[in-house]
């Protein structure tokens, strides 16, 4: 796949304090890519510098493989944005709100605007100034915007925000429906891995204004390991019935009388009843699974997501 | 760039606008009868010719229709900053300077056509009461008018820039408040004072602050261009 977009370096200086610093990001072509990082990373900063609202300190970013400069502008034609809030002209209707939106980005196909308002599901809702929507409206009405033109790369800032479960499953379907059928590509922030892990391609972390990592969800989804957690005040006791019993290799004793077993080819009522033979009191038994929750909190230091 | 205009009106709903100057207009008008029934009783009188008369009333219009016009630029530039509608806008494939161009453009023709169409319909008014109430001493002559006419092109001209001049003052710190009152300050400068004595009488310091007003406007459409929209 080619990318779509690619920054190098990518930092932005405020007062002396670096908010976003040397951000190597490549986003290819028809995926979704999640943007995935606690309050304040730097997530915000970054797609400003991507929708040129904010200009970089140093850096460079690319979009089809051009060279983004202050004056780039015929490339906004092709993305859509949401960043931050979505606002509006609030006095006005929705309809004349996507109307506007329409003439400053050229685009003049009418037929369009009632599609993107029956796609996030926001049709009848008359001639109500936007004044008057709720937050998850509104936040509906962003995306219907967003999405009218058709864009190529579609950048959405916590979109979720302030929409209910129903809402949020809704826009996922969405988000899925034009990354494959419209064959967008989708820039998605979030704060909140679990919104994120369902529908991207890849995800990048983001912390302190640093690129922690970028992966492709397929290659870390294999990365979940099954193993049973045992929880024993004997751990010593414990240990020697697995290796000398059970001769088993793979566990790690953990803090707080915890041990892990990876091994596979034991199962949880082998290893009780060799426990109680070997009169290990234990206190619980349990099969877990090594989430992607949990490599992702390894990697932010365990603050902000969940 | 008329289309960008256009779309600025509808957006911001500036028709509605035309209600606003009606009615100042009206109050303009009030205030000037007014003025002129209690200068007849004085034993001084104030407005001794059409030509003060006429004078009156420009200075008048002129400081009204500057404000107007600070209230003009509070609503399409600095509430774009305030409701954060600006990010949205400098999204669009336009250059930041074009945008911002037509919402000045808007907001200079707006103050000059105003003030020279309000001080051509009230002037003329006036002189339809006059004849009826005979209120004004001395007579109405065609150099005269052709006299007034010339002023008021230019002095409207002038005005237009200084209307600009208190983008300045609210794009600081983004407040409206700032805007208007800023204009009110420099409007109370300008057309202060006794007489002829008028800071605005002198047309060097009317073509200054006029030349401010554009310059301003310049420095901000420069300016904007590398701003960032945060």
């Amino acid at each position: 796949m080619t990318s779509i977009l690619r920054t190098r370096d990518l930092t932005k200086v405020y007062h002396g304090r670096e908010a976003v610093s040397s951000v190597n990001m490549t986003i290819k072509q028809g995926e979704i890519y999640g943007f995935l990082g606690p309050n304040g990373a730097g997530k915000t900063t970054v797609m400003r510098m991507i929708t040129n609202l904010v200009k970089p300190t140093g850096g460079e970013i690319e979009f089809f493989e051009e060279k983004v400069t202050p004056g780039s502008y015929e490339m906004l034609k092709r993305m859509g944005c949401i960043i931050e809030n979505p606002v509006f002209y609030d006095k006005l209707s929705a309809r004349e709100n996507l109307l506007l939106h329409g003439e400053y980005m050229g685009y003049y196909d009418k037929k369009a605007i009632e599609e993107a308002l029956a796609l996030v599901k926001l049709s009848g809702i008359d001639n109500k100034p936007v004044k008057q929507f709720s937050l998850g409206m509104k936040q509906r009405l962003g995306i219907a915007r967003s999405i009218m033109t058709k864009p190529e790369l579609l950048i959405l800032d916590e979109p979720i925000n302030g929409l209910d479960p129903v809402g949020i499953k809704e826009m996922r379907d969405v988000f899925r429906m034009l990354s494959r059928e419209y064959g967008m590509t989708l820039l998605i922030s979030s704060h909140l891995l679990s919104e994120i892990e369902q529908v991207a391609d890849t995800i990048g972390v983001i912390r302190e204004g640093r690129l922690l990592e970028e992966v492709a969800m397929d290659s870390i989804r294999g990365l979940n390991t099954d193993y049973i957690e045992l929880s024993t005040p004997e751990v010593t006791k414990a240990v020697y019935v697995l290796q000398h019993k059970l001769s088993l290799t793979n566990f790690k004793a953990m803090d707080a009388g915890i041990i892990r077993i990876y091994d596979e080819g034991v199962s949880q009522q082998a290893l009780n009843k060799a426990l109680v033979l070997g009169d290990v009191y234990i206190a619980s038994l349990s099969r877990k699974q090594h989430s992607l929750e949990d490599y992702f909190l390894q990697l932010i230091g365990g603050e902000g997501i969940a | 760039m008329l289309k960008l205009m256009s779309l600025e009106i509808r957006k911001h709903k500036l028709t509605g606008l035309i209600k606003g100057v009606l009615i100042a207009n009206l109050i303009i008008l009030g205030f000037m009868v007014l003025v002129l029934f209690v200068d007849q009783n004085e034993q001084v009188s104030t407005f001794t010719s059409f030509g003060d008369v006429f004078e009156g009333l420009f200075v008048f219009v002129k400081a009204v229709f500057i404000i107007f016009a600070s209230a003009l630029l509070g609503r399409l530039v600095i509430e774009e900053y305030r409701s954060n509608t600006i990010s949205l806008l400098f999204m669009y494939p336009i250059p930041r300077k074009k945008l911002l161009t037509a919402k000045l453009i808007i907001v200079f023709l707006f103050t000059f056509c105003t003030i020279i169409i309000s001080d051509l319909v009230l002037g003329a008014l006036l002189f339809w009461i006059n004849h009826f109430l005979q209120i004004i001493p001395g007579q109405l002559t065609w150099i005269l008018v052709k006299d007034e006419l010339v002023k008021l092109g230019t002095g409207a001209l002038y005005a237009a820039g200084i209307g600009l001049i208190p983008l300045y003052f609210g794009m600081r710190k983004k407040s409206i408040s700032a805007t208007i009152i800023s204009s009110v300050v420099l409007v109370t400068l300008i057309s202060g004072g006794f007489d002829q004595a008028r800071l605005g009488n002198f047309a060097a310091i009317s073509i200054s602050l006029g030349l401010i007003g554009i310059a301003i406007a310049y420095v901000s459409i420069r300016k904007i261009e590398t701003d960032d929209i945060t």
